[in-house]
């Protein structure tokens, strides 16, 4: 479970998605066809894919985030790949939707703890 | 069986925004989108946190628009809900408001030495959503996934 943020006409958006690791690419599979797959897919657009875990109580967590641009997996023999290797997506089941990968341009991570413990 | 979203209605949402306090903050800076976590509190009807001299100081000095986005996913129970507001930044600058909250306002996640200004995140849309996984998922994978995550360290 990550989330993605993405920029249309200068307004961002942050979406929850299923995003799996394929050989150290981020692949993300959304309804064919949805608002989130187009504007996921433009070429020109940057997305960050956002992963976190945040203890309000303890004030400690973690969160990484990933800049990079995605494409649509078009190609046969890769989504049935992927298909094939990636484990469901909890709203599309095993099977239907549309694939797309995340080429990392950088990764970025950080540690949240208590001012006093660090 | 696919999964399904359901919308929830506004009341709901803006409850969901009361009872937490972290969430994440998405702008679209000069060099490209931004995402960070932040504590907050749901005040007066926007989304009410500390921040320091920073990206989120200077979108909300020239009140830029944001999106703001908690959520929670049961892996037990196989349900999940998430609230996106989106809106525009504006700084606290009122001194009556601002002294009302220094004693009310949330402590920032990431305590430092600055984190004085107050900023609100005034919502033009506020969209929540319950999604029921999959038949097909697993109970339990989505731990698994996160533990997976060690491949980016090999």
């Amino acid at each position: 479970m990550v989330r993605v943020v993405h920029v249309v006409d200068d307004q961002p958006y942050i979406s929850v998605v299923n995003a799996t690791l394929d050989d150290r690419t981020i692949v993300v599979r959304c309804s064919t066809g949805s608002r989130l797959a187009t504007a996921l897919a433009r070429p020109d657009s940057p997305v960050l894919v956002e992963a976190d875990h945040l203890d309000a109580e303890t004030r400690t967590g973690w969160s990484v985030v990933v800049r990079g641009r995605m494409q649509a997996v078009l190609d046969g023999v890769e989504t049935a790949h992927l298909d094939r290797t990636q484990p469901p997506s909890w709203l599309l089941g095993d099977t239907g939707g549309t694939w797309l990968r995340l080429t990392a341009d950088e990764v970025t991570g950080r540690r949240v703890r208590p001012a006093s413990a660090s | 069986m696919d999964g399904q979203v359901e919308t929830l209605d506004v009341d709901t949402s803006m409850r969901l925004l009361t009872d937490h306090h972290v969430g994440r903050l998405a702008l679209n800076a000069d060099g490209g989108p931004v995402v960070v976590p932040v504590n907050y509190v749901f005040d007066a009807g926007t989304i009410l946190f500390r921040t320091d001299q920073g990206p989120k100081l200077k979108a909300a000095e020239r009140r830029e628009d944001a999106a703001f986005q908690i959520d929670h996913f049961d892996e037990a129970h196989r349900v999940g809900w998430s609230v996106l507001v989106r809106g525009r930044l504006a700084e606290v600058v009122d001194a009556g408001e601002l002294g009302r909250l220094d004693t009310t306002a949330p402590d920032p996640f990431v305590h430092g030495d600055g984190k004085q200004h107050h900023v609100r995140l005034l919502p033009r849309v506020i969209t929540g959503r319950r999604i029921l996984f999959s038949s097909d998922v697993p109970a339990g994978w989505f731990r698994s996934a996160v533990q997976g995550t060690t491949v980016f360290s090999s």
